[in-house]
């Protein structure tokens, strides 16, 4: 019985495609598009402001409880999927500053969402005594929500602490935390 | 090849003259009236009840093409149907992917995948940043010795990078 | 496997659903059919009767008042009709007015013309520079793989916010895969590394960031030679700096190797049908609504706009020569390693009009070994192989060819170019013997020949021909595809070696339908294509070169087109190892690119790009040569490394992915290059690279778009290719 419902439901699929008429007049086929975006796209005029999003910066800090942070990695994540990674920036403190940004895989989509690795160790000529031991911004990830953010309930966002070490590399326990910091329009 | 002038012979005289003259002095198209002429064109075109008898072809293609998808759904189905315990009846060919690239075999074991032991610099059994942030202060220090991660023939920053990006590299299976 | 009795059943179920998705069929038709808009006339879905017809063209002529010239002329045409626009110069029109004295670009500022506010119709527009106030190039080469970091420093004069726009080359086999924004570099610098997207939702982020305020910008592929840099919300005064990183290997010719970064887009001609043209406007022209636009200098105006470049060469074999053809530059060698070199352009020559072209010679004429290898964090493999042929090749006698010239006769040929490939085909006809056959093709706007078919290479011919030769000038458009059709439709001599040469600087708008035309008539000939002039089209020469497994040669402005002509007639005089096939030892390889094996040529190495796992060695490459199979055994006693295999060939594969596209008209492989391109992190048809600083709104509106303008390539004149 399961066989034959397999094999009518199989046929049944295929009256929808099945041709028939002048194909210069059939719908325009939606383009295939991997991965499979969760919104539309759709671009807008240059003016027009898009109340429906919010650009926002989730500023990223680390507290290593009182000992030298050397290197750190963290996994960012939005438990609904509900932002898009544009840029990532280090913290600015100046034992992380190699000239570059922190390092994370540009191609941040997978299986639907955003998901950043991220990923930093000190300048390798400091000593513990000029490493941050107390609560230091280590990045800012600039992100589109495809919604308004309500101040009161602002979106969860999750935060995995991989690893920390000190100065020698060795494990340390660390906290992790985030604010968000919508942009305002100037007067 | 035929000479260019032959093809023409059937063209008015008016338009055979002013071919001709194309090999004169340069003339520049007018780009605002070519675009006027091409979005007119298109318009036109796209707009223009097609051909009764192509009509009627098309109809006939795709009533055959129907035809076609009918009897694809009705061996489907009698695949699906079938007995899998029959040892009589007609044979189905296997079917074969079409333009098959030779896939890659697994790596040997001597050949450069990635091991817990490669990358793993400070021996705690797992590749994080933390070896990245030891090799470096290796390096720093002129004892890195011979970590060639990156098989490039030296050991450098890039091998310090070769393991950054690995640990941030989203399909490494890396779930915080 | 069995059948069962339910066969008879399913086959009526099933021819049912076949008539019943028919029908659907049918009445989509007949629901859109109804629903067509009316184009020329509100009567236009009556049926195509003649009274229908006639009463459309009543509907027209009374509708013609609001119809534009183009659109009363195909009123009255029908859908079968060959449509003939031909369009005369008005007697008292004066040629385009170019240079007050040349038409080469010389000194003066480049400046924008910002129109007056709006509501105020008497403010006069003002004259402010452009906002690309240099461009920084750091290259470094080891083997002939390079990585190039290119800065672009963006700077707003203006006392408004702008977005600024700039259209730029890069190499065509370019794989673009970093990208980093630098803001507020005066005030503490930041650097924001971007994302890279499909290219609609980038373009889409971008702009409702734009639209927000913020700073973003955008990189985008345009053409695979041709990228957009897009940034928005510069404020006045500020600068904003884009760092983009890409990897290509370098090309090798009768032992030199090539490193080019091209510098200059050249203006393009765009055939009346083309899908995706690329326009050439003065400075100041609005862009197009379709297609591609590129904005020149007029020729009395110079760019503000200067370049650094600094180029880091280790070949991993000692330098024998070295030399820059196009630009003065300084050339030393840090820490006196004979196998490295550092080159600097000269501080002097900083006019971006022409493309950057180094070569050098190393020791033994190539690199130990052609075999570059990297197996990335995940255990993938990657190698590039440079195949060098045999010396032993020239010994070999050649068969009688069949030599077909197709000589690029349009307006930007004219001047140098043209001389070049008159020198370059003269020469060749001197080498020609009895027993082989040959036809000279030109186009510009439309094609002819020198003889119906191909003459036999007499004396006589030959002098013929040159005379022809002599009589051709540089003018008029360049249908390309008349070319095209003309050199490949007539019957190849089965007896004869048919060789195509085509001499053309590129300029043309519609490479795919050239591309595809090529593929579809090329048969047994072999295409070579010379790029002549100084900043060609190098995409569609590859591209053609790599369809006619031949080679792509370039005639830089100074050459001597007769001596190139008998290098390259050296070359292909001799008989290639034609229908290679390659034996890998006993590693397994697959996605091997180009996946159409081009022959081998004395002088011209072949590359190949591909994955693998095992061990590379022993690696032999079969093949017939002078009518004789052949086999050889590619040395791989030294194998170098290099980080970034895995981009190079990806982009190869995304390559060869878009070229089947393009050739065959689909667009299934869309899917598998967006999946290729974002697991590399490339950009490409489908990518973009995307970063926004969300950090803070800036100050005032939008602002105004300004494109930066680029200087017409050296030695093409502006008049007969940039659109007034």
């Amino acid at each position: 019985m399961i066989k034959l419902f397999l094999a009518i439901t199989m046929v049944g699929l295929l009256i929808p495609i099945a041709p028939g008429g002048n194909p210069e007049h059939a719908a325009p086929k939606r383009s295939i598009t991997v991965p499979k975006p969760d919104d539309p796209g759709s671009g807008l005029p240059p003016g027009a402001i898009q109340t429906q999003t919010t650009f926002a910066t989730i500023k990223i800090t680390i507290d290593p409880l009182g000992k030298p942070l050397g290197a750190y990695q963290f996994q960012l994540t939005s438990p609904d999927a509900s932002f898009k990674v544009l840029g990532v920036e280090g913290g600015g403190h100046p034992a992380f500053d190699h000239g570059r940004p922190p390092y994370f895989d540009p191609v941040v989509r997978e299986a639907g969402a955003d998901r950043l690795i991220l990923a930093e160790y000190a300048l390798p000529r400091l000593d513990a005594e000029q490493l941050p031991s107390e609560p230091v911004l280590i990045a800012r990830v600039a992100v589109l929500f495809d919604q308004p953010i309500d101040a009161d309930e602002p979106p969860a966002i999750n935060l995995l602490l991989t690893t920390a070490g000190d100065a020698d590399g060795n494990k340390i326990q660390a906290n992790l935390s985030h604010t968000l910091q919508i942009p305002e329009r100037p007067e | 090849m035929p000479h260019d002038e032959e093809q023409f012979d059937t063209l008015p005289e008016t338009i055979v003259d002013a071919l001709r003259g194309l090999d004169g002095p340069a003339v520049l198209p007018d780009a605002e009236r070519d675009a006027d002429v091409l979005s007119g064109a298109r318009l036109h075109l796209a707009t223009r009840p097609p051909n009764r008898k192509r009509r009627n072809l098309k109809l006939f293609i795709g009533g055959s093409v129907g035809g076609g998808l009918a009897a694809a759904a009705m061996l489907g189905v009698a695949f699906i149907l079938s007995d899998p315990n029959a040892d009589e009846g007609l044979p189905m060919a296997d079917l074969a992917e079409q333009n098959t690239l030779p896939t890659l075999a697994e790596e040997a074991p001597n050949s450069q995948s990635l091991t817990a032991a490669r990358g793993d610099i400070d021996g705690s059994g797992s590749i994080d940043i933390l070896d990245a942030y030891a090799l470096a202060r290796r390096l720093e220090q002129g004892q890195a010795g011979e970590l060639d991660l990156n098989n490039d023939g030296q050991t450098n920053q890039r091998d310090i990078d070769w393991i950054a990006n690995q640990v941030v590299a989203l399909n490494s299976g890396e779930q915080g | 496997m069995k059948i069962k009795k339910q066969t008879p059943l399913l086959l009526m179920l099933a021819l049912l659903v076949g008539v019943s998705g028919w029908l659907q069929g049918c009445a989509n038709e007949a629901r859109e059919y109804a629903k067509r808009p009316s184009a020329l006339s509100p009567q236009y879905d009556k049926s195509d009767s003649a009274t229908g017809h006639v009463q459309e063209l009543a509907d027209v002529r009374a509708e013609n008042r609001q119809l534009t010239q183009g659109q009363k002329l195909l009123a009255l045409a029908n859908p079968d009709d060959d449509i003939w626009v031909i369009i005369k110069p008005p007697k008292q029109d004066d040629p385009p007015q170019a240079a007050n004295e040349d038409d080469q670009p010389g000194a003066g500022a480049l400046v924008a013309i910002v129109p007056p506010t709006q509501g105020d119709p008497e403010a006069e527009p003002t004259l402010v520079p452009m906002p690309l106030k240099h461009t920084d190039v750091k290259a470094s080469v080891a083997g002939y793989i390079a990585t190039v970091d290119v800065e672009q420093q963006y700077h707003n004069p203006y006392a408004e916010k702008i977005e600024a726009v700039y259209r730029f080359p890069l190499p065509q086999d370019a794989a673009v895969s970093e990208f980093v924004m630098e803001v507020g570099p005066e005030d503490g610098r930041r650097q924001i590394r971007g994302i890279i997207r499909e290219k609609e939702e980038a373009e889409r982020i971008y702009n409702e960031a734009r639209a927000h305020g913020l700073n973003a910008s955008l990189l985008s592929q345009v053409r695979p030679n041709i990228f957009e840099q897009k940034v928005a919300n510069i404020e006045p005064g500020k600068q904003i700096d884009i760092q983009v990183r890409y990897f290509n290997t370098l090309s090798y010719s009768d032992g030199w190797y090539a490193f080019t970064f091209p510098m200059v887009v050249g203006p393009r001609f765009n055939p009346p049908n083309s899908d995706s043209p690329v326009h050439a406007v003065g400075r100041g022209t609005n862009p197009r609504g379709t297609g591609t636009t590129i904005s020149y200098l007029r020729p009395n105006e110079r760019s503000g706009h200067d370049i650094a470049l600094t180029l880091d060469i280790d070949a991993g074999v000692s330098i024998e020569e070295a030399r820059c053809l196009t630009h003065t530059v300084s050339a030393d060698n840090p820490g006196g390693n004979p196998n490295q070199l550092r080159v600097q352009l000269a501080n002097h020559d900083t006019i971006p009009n022409k493309d950057f072209v180094f070569t050098f010679r190393v020791a033994g004429e190539r690199m130990k070994s052609g075999l570059v290898t990297h197996v990335d964090e995940e255990g993938r493999g990657y190698f590039t192989l440079m195949m060098y042929p045999p010396a032993d090749l020239k010994q070999l006698d050649r068969q009688p060819m069949e030599m077909v010239f197709v000589l690029d006769c349009s307006g930007s040929m004219s001047g140098e170019p043209m001389q070049q490939s008159k020198d370059a085909m003269r020469q060749a006809l001197k080498r020609l013997r009895p027993a082989d056959t040959f036809q000279v093709i030109r186009f510009s706007s439309n094609a002819s020949t020198f003889g119906p078919e191909p003459v036999p290479a007499t004396p006589e011919n030959i002098r013929e021909a040159v005379r022809y030769i002599d009589g051709l000038s540089g003018q008029g458009g360049t249908m390309m595809i008349e070319g095209v059709k003309a050199a490949l439709d007539f019957p190849h001599d089965p007896d004869r070696y048919r060789v195509v040469t085509f001499l053309t600087d590129g300029y043309i708008g519609n490479e795919k339908q050239i591309l595809h035309e090529m593929d579809r008539r090329i048969g047994a000939a072999r295409v070579f294509s010379f790029g002549v002039g100084s900043s060609t089209n190098r995409y569609l020469l590859e591209r053609m070169a790599k369809l006619g497994r031949g080679a792509a040669a370039y005639l830089l402005p100074g050459n001597d087109g007769g001596e190139v002509m008998d290098l390259y007639f050296d070359r292909i005089s001799h008989p290639a190892m034609t229908d290679i096939e390659i034996s890998w030892g006993a590693a397994e390889v697959a996605q091997v690119y180009p996946s159409r094996t081009p022959d081998l040529i004395v002088g011209r190495p072949v590359i190949l790009t591909g994955r693998f796992s095992g061990e590379l060695s022993d690696i032999r490459v079969t093949g017939r040569a002078g009518g004789e199979r052949v086999s050889l055994s590619i040395g791989t006693d030294e194998t170098a490394h290099h980080p970034a295999l895995g981009q190079v060939w990806a982009r190869r594969k995304i390559a060869d992915m878009m070229d089947r596209m393009a050739m065959d008209g689909d667009h299934e492989l869309r899917p598998t290059v967006l999946a290729t391109a974002l697991e590399y992190n490339l950009v490409s048809a489908y990518t973009s690279f995307l970063a926004v600083d969300a950090s803070r709104v800036t100050q005032g509106s939008h602002g105004t778009t300004v494109h930066q303008a680029l200087p017409v390539p050296d030695g093409v004149r502006y008049d007969t290719t940039v659109d007034e």
